[in-house]
């Protein structure tokens, strides 16, 4: 049994004409990083706030199917018991910003307060998460005035802080720049090397292809892929379901077409790299 | 290490709730005391204290932004236009009559003391600190959230109504001009504005949710305030001033 388990789950919003989610059976490992892919509007947030437990539990609509958590049911599990456990952190950042403190510190404290964790702690684990995310030159700053990237750094600081066990994160780079893109996919490959489980929503391809184990590749609310990230992104068919594929697998492509001898499932520039420099030398 | 934020005077460093006491008991005293000399002693008093606790500039410009236009209108109209008296002057249709002029100065000065007490412990207390205190004292921890978020929300929807009607602009919606084409703006900014501010809700809920607002564990605060030793001395001495300014109306009452 995963850790995360979804059987045959089912969901259609309040007053919705098809479900968003269909028949979805998942197992999620203990510890590993899954991207979830798929094209706008194919389900990848019903998915998280299902794994969440915000599904049904704040959206309106009709569930089946169930969602098992360390094998325990998942609507076990009070929303107590739950945010300590798996931290969430949203598409939009404004919606992030709680609007209960006025500098950008507090606000990545506020998590800890409610847990009543002790003041000594709350300020070491939020300077530690601040210098992590950048974010320690904005402690000061009320986080309504942040940049949109500076409130992207900011809410994911905010979970990162709770050291939760699980991160769901759902497009947390969405408006950075490269570097603080890839000044987040490090931080998430930290997460995982201390033990989290990552579940991840994002688009930029190269980084899923670099960082995550496993791909779940959604399309109208249905699974139409899931496995791990060598098997599932060397398949070219799945361009046909609006999924663009890391350079290094369409290139890889192009080059045996053109009859060149590449082994299959490279996903990374790295692996096509040295898989080029050992056959041709360069 | 807590976050204490310490003030230098010595007034504006008292605890919130003593601060607001102090300017209840002010409020009160003046709405108590009869003639327009006592309450135009407890408006000096006031005023006093506001230049002693370091926020005189601060509670004279935001006295006549607020209650100096109420008391402006009060002198004008219960002057010019109290039906029976002694007149002062006349000009056109109007009589300026003495009886009315002590009634317009009795109710200004009940203004300007009750509004004043309250400007004067806004002046030097933050919401933050107010709310903080109250939570303390035992209000709910939502309420507080509430009243917090609420007003930090207010400039961010006045800056996110400014957005909308640059958008708007940019889209051809005339924003400028007389109060007709002004008010035919006010749906296509007012829509959007509602609309989005509800779909924000929703989720900053669930950010809430994520951040254990309803956990049941007492929570701790990082930044934090507590009674100093000058509050017990002030509480006591408010309420010597308190219990003298009641004995003395009901002797005036009895008298």
């Amino acid at each position: 049994m995963g850790y995360i388990e979804l059987n045959n789950v089912s969901f259609t919003y309040l007053l919705a004409k098809r479900p968003a989610m269909e028949n979805v059976s998942l197992s999620i490992e203990k510890g590993k990083f899954y991207a979830i892919l798929g094209a706008n509007g194919s389900g990848k947030t019903t998915l998280c706030n299902i794994i969440r437990g915000f599904i049904p539990n704040f959206y309106e609509g009709e569930m089946t199917g169930e969602v098992m958590l360390e094998g325990k049911p998942l609507k076990d599990y009070s929303m107590e018991d739950l945010a300590p456990k798996m931290g969430y952190v949203f598409q939009n950042p404004f919606n992030q910003i709680t609007g209960a403190r006025d500098n950008v510190f507090e606000e990545i404290a506020y998590g800890l307060e409610n847990f009543g964790v002790p003041v000594d702690e709350i300020q070491r684990r939020v300077e530690r998460v601040m210098e992590m995310t950048n974010t320690a030159y904005l402690a000061e700053k009320n986080p309504f005035e942040l940049s949109g990237g500076q409130q992207q750094r900011v809410a994911l600081a905010s979970i990162l802080v709770l050291e939760p066990d699980i991160l769901v994160i759902d497009e947390p780079t969405s408006q950075l720049d490269p570097k603080e893109t890839e000044r987040v996919f490090d931080i998430i490959r930290k997460m995982k090397e201390t033990g989290k489980t990552i579940i991840l929503v994002e688009h930029k391809i190269e980084l899923v292809a670099e960082y995550a184990d496993h791909v779940i590749v959604l399309e109208n609310g249905k699974v139409i892929d899931f496995g791990e990230k060598h098997e599932v992104l060397s398949k070219l068919e799945l361009q046909d379901h609006g999924i663009v594929l890391p350079q290094s697998v369409v290139l890889a492509d192009k080059m045996r077409k053109q009859g060149m001898e590449i082994e299959p499932k490279l996903v990374t520039r790295d692996e096509l790299k040295q898989e080029l420099q050992r056959k041709y030398g360069r | 290490m807590q976050r204490e934020e310490k003030q230098k005077n010595k007034i504006a460093a008292l605890y919130p709730m003593t601060k607001f006491y102090m300017a209840l008991v002010v409020a009160i005293i003046t709405l108590l005391l009869p003639g327009i000399q006592l309450k135009a002693i407890c408006f000096i008093c006031l005023c006093i204290l506001a230049a002693a606790s370091g926020a005189g500039k601060v509670f004279v410009k935001r006295m006549l932004k607020s209650i100096g236009v109420i008391v402006l209108i009060l002198l004008i109209i219960q002057t010019l236009f109290y039906p029976t008296g002694t007149p002062i002057f006349s000009f056109w249709i109007f009589t300026a009559k003495w009886e009315g002029l002590f009634v317009a100065l009795r109710l200004s000065l009940n203004f300007a003391g009750a509004g004043g007490a309250i400007i004067w412990f806004f002046s030097l207390t933050t919401e933050r600190d107010f709310v903080l205190a109250l939570e303390k004292a035992g209000m709910s921890p939502k309420a507080s959230y509430v009243v917090l978020s609420t007003l930090q929300m207010i400039p961010v929807m006045k800056k996110r109504s400014q957005t909308i009607m640059n958008a708007q602009r940019a889209r051809g919606v005339e924003t400028e001009g007389n109060l007709i084409v002004r008010a035919k703006v006010f749906v296509p900014t007012l829509v959007p504005l509602v609309l989005s501010s509800i779909q924000g809700t929703e989720e900053r809920a669930l950010t809430l949710e994520a951040r254990g607002f309803s956990v049941e564990t007492p929570s701790t605060h990082y930044y934090d305030i507590h009674p100093g030793p000058m509050d017990k001395t002030v509480k006591v001495l408010t309420t010597v001033v308190l219990i003298i300014a009641v004995a003395g109306r009901i002797l005036l009452w009895v008298i």
